[in-house]
């Protein structure tokens, strides 16, 4: 055998967390295709969706850097439930807030909410009780930021 | 999960209730108001302020059916507005429609997402 080849548990591991990763695209694509499809006259309904999926998965991706390692390996699904939490407060309080241009609209806040749940499952599925590969966190920058920044243009375009 | 089936619901919720559907009222529009969002004339913030202090939000549709003054009434999941005694016929807004359709998506994402975290999880010992 190769002794520069991956072991084969690695590469099956890196396998799952790739199916998993397409899975939450998956997910989050048809959450996202549903809304444009048939709330195409609300844009800002889908960019909340979007903007609510991409700040969340940004939160939430630092956790297991911010969290000592031991904690994060024994209760890092707690930590994202609460993370989680957190974030649909704090979107709460920012519809409440700095985007309350009318009204405080309870379907934007849904929206972004839901966004943020999708965002909570996402990770509690990707997350493994160690800090992730350099590849994982390139895949994770790159769709939070790809999110939230669509999520902008399509609620304030 | 059930935080983000809650929002699937609540959506629908709030959506229904602007269509003044599933709403009960007697009362008199003392006066409305009309405040702009991101999209002026597209998600414009309707409201309605009627006689005894009540306020309600209404589509643009609903908000039409109505001159100042007026006396409207219904009762709860009726789809008949009497406005004056007169009766207009109210209907599911885009939105209304759009929340139902995107609702079977969103509940499938969130299950799916939910269903493999759980069968993810190493069997207990």
């Amino acid at each position: 055998m190769d002794a520069h080849a991956p072991r084969p548990d690695a590469v099956a591991d890196r396998r799952a967390e790739a199916s998993r990763i397409l899975l939450v695209g998956g997910a989050l694509g048809v959450a996202a295709a549903a809304y444009l499809l048939f709330l195409r006259h609300r844009t800002d309904y889908s960019g909340h969706l979007l903007a609510g999926y991409g700040a969340t998965l940004g939160a939430l991706g630092l956790l297991p850097f911010l969290c000592p390692r031991a904690a994060w390996r024994r209760l890092g699904p707690a930590f994202v439930t609460l993370g989680t939490l957190g974030c649909v407060a704090a979107g709460l309080a920012l519809e409440a807030s700095v985007f309350r241009l009318a009204a405080f609209d309870p379907v934007d806040a849904c929206n972004q909410s839901l966004g943020a749940a999708l965002a909570g499952l996402s990770v509690l599925l990707v997350a493994t009780p160690y800090r992730p590969p350099p590849a994982t966190v390139a895949v994770g920058v790159l769709l939070s930021a790809a999110a939230t920044a669509a999520g902008f243009l399509l609620a304030f375009h | 999960m059930l935080t983000g089936l809650a929002c699937v619901a609540g959506n629908l919720h709030f959506t229904m209730r602007r269509t003044l559907i599933p709403q009960a009222l007697d009362a008199r529009l003392a006066h409305r108001e009309r405040r702009t969002e991101k999209h002026p004339g597209l998600d414009d913030v309707v409201l309605w302020h009627l006689e005894g202090g009540r306020v309600v939000q209404v589509t643009d549709v609903v908000d039409e059916l109505v001159p100042r003054g007026a006396r409207v009434t219904k009762a709860a999941g009726e789809r008949t507005l009497r406005v004056n005694g007169e009766a207009r016929p109210l209907t599911w807004s885009d939105d209304v429609i759009g929340m139902t359709r995107v609702a079977g998506p969103s509940a499938l994402a969130l299950l799916g997402l939910a269903w493999a975290v759980v069968r993810r999880r190493p069997p207990r010992t």
